[in-house]
């Protein structure tokens, strides 16, 4: 296994493709036995409410809650942008299992670490 | 070629290709050949990057038309 590799997402469902396209690289990368984490800002950060990424559909993509689920089942991490999600009201008690809020801190220590970034 | 099991993947593509083939290989014994067909051109690129990443073998490629491929690849000793 290589350095992990992290990938950002930006959008929610107003921007249905560019919200699923990190978790479709992700999803290859952890299913390629890669570690993956994918970290979310802005409005990305709603895809891990719970009932949102059920919401995240683009024709010609597998819907974003199937990649999600795969993802996580194959080992991989997701985080939200604490400094995003706390301006929009979202708490621990409002994601996901698998994923969780985090800080600017750990971002800086996962890339300063070896991780690769990608944008997609 | 023999094949222990196979995967019928026309269809699928850069999304879902791989991870599908993940799945299908994790249920199989060390050494073990899975056949997978797919009807990706990009796949000639993608499945052979899949297992230098994972390093299971890729033993045979077989360019069937100018789409369809069938990839026997065997899986890594644990």
């Amino acid at each position: 296994m290589s350095q992990p590799l992290l990938f950002h997402c930006t959008h929610g469902k107003e921007e249905a493709e560019k919200a699923i396209l990190p978790f479709i690289v992700g999803n290859v990368a952890v299913t390629a036995d890669q570690q993956a984490t994918i970290f979310l800002t802005a409005e990305g950060v709603r895809l891990v409410t719970k009932g949102y990424a059920e919401q995240v559909k683009k024709e010609g993509f597998t819907p974003l809650k199937e990649i999600m689920d795969s993802f996580i089942a194959n080992g991989g991490k997701i985080w939200a942008c604490g400094a995003c999600t706390k301006p929009r009201g979202i708490t621990d008690a409002d994601i996901i299992e698998g994923a969780k809020i985090v800080t600017a801190a750990n971002l800086v220590e996962l890339l300063a670490g070896g991780a690769i970034s990608c944008t997609v | 070629m023999n094949a222990d099991k196979e995967l019928k993947a026309s269809g699928m593509a850069c999304i879902n290709l791989t991870p599908n083939i993940k799945q299908a290989i994790s249920s199989m014994q060390s050494s073990e050949v899975l056949k997978v067909f797919n009807d990706d051109p990009a796949a000639r690129e993608g499945v052979p990057a899949w297992c230098r990443l994972t390093g299971h073998s890729l033993i045979e490629t077989k360019e069937i038309s100018q789409t369809e491929t069938l990839f026997y690849i065997q899986k890594k000793i644990n």
